[in-house]
């Protein structure tokens, strides 16, 4: 069972991860404010998708008989949680608006800008959190390699994807 | 350079193209 698909499809998802990552924190920032505060709520929120993603992952891959092609519905449906999420930043957060001057109190601003981070990160991370279980119950189809060596191969893959994703976007994004 | 809106329509059609590459090698895989 050729399994080079697998590996290049975690790759490329580590990749446009960490990559959106970067990039919608930028973006939101601009928005929030370029606070510790506003950094931590969007990496939360997104360590947070990558964790509630990677146990749902993980519960479809022990249930599917054909995790490769889930893999496969993952990344596809990454693309619109992408799409959503450069929609939600660029269209409609920038409305939601808590003005500090405004706002009743500090708590009042972090709801709003939890909320913000939710509905732009959570759809992306949700998926790119469970495409690295699929992806391992995927390398593992008809195996003979052991536990150890697919896992390292996975998550070799992944994690040079998305350093790709960072290093690219110092030299091709936003230099 | 791209920007970041040219950044994020690079990872929607990377993410769609890859999905579907998958999905399309889960089908040969399978017969």
């Amino acid at each position: 069972v050729c399994r080079a698909s697998v590996y290049v499809a975690i790759a490329l998802s580590g990749l446009t991860a960490l990559g959106a990552e970067v990039v919608w924190t930028r973006l939101l920032s601009l928005m929030f404010g370029a606070t510790t505060y506003a950094f931590s709520i969007i990496l939360g929120v997104f360590l947070a998708g990558l964790g509630i993603g990677s146990v749902v992952g993980a519960s479809l891959s022990r249930e599917s008989k054909q995790p490769r092609a889930m893999l496969g519905w993952a990344q596809f449906l990454l693309a619109l949680a992408t799409a959503w999420g450069a929609f939600m930043i660029a269209r409609e957060l920038p409305w939601w608006r808590s003005t500090s001057r405004l706002a009743p109190g500090p708590w009042f601003v972090f709801q709003v800008d939890l909320a913000r981070a939710l509905f732009a990160v959570l759809p992306g991370a949700l998926l790119w959190g469970a495409s690295f279980p699929l992806a391992l119950a995927a390398a593992s189809e008809g195996a003979s390699a052991d536990a150890g060596q697919t896992v390292g191969r996975v998550y070799g893959a992944n994690t040079l994807g998305a350093h790709r994703g960072l290093a690219d976007h110092r030299t091709r994004v936003d230099p | 350079v791209i920007g970041t809106k040219g950044a994020e329509q690079v990872f929607i059609v990377v993410s769609a193209v890859s999905g579907v590459v998958v999905m399309l090698r889960s089908f040969v895989v399978r017969r």
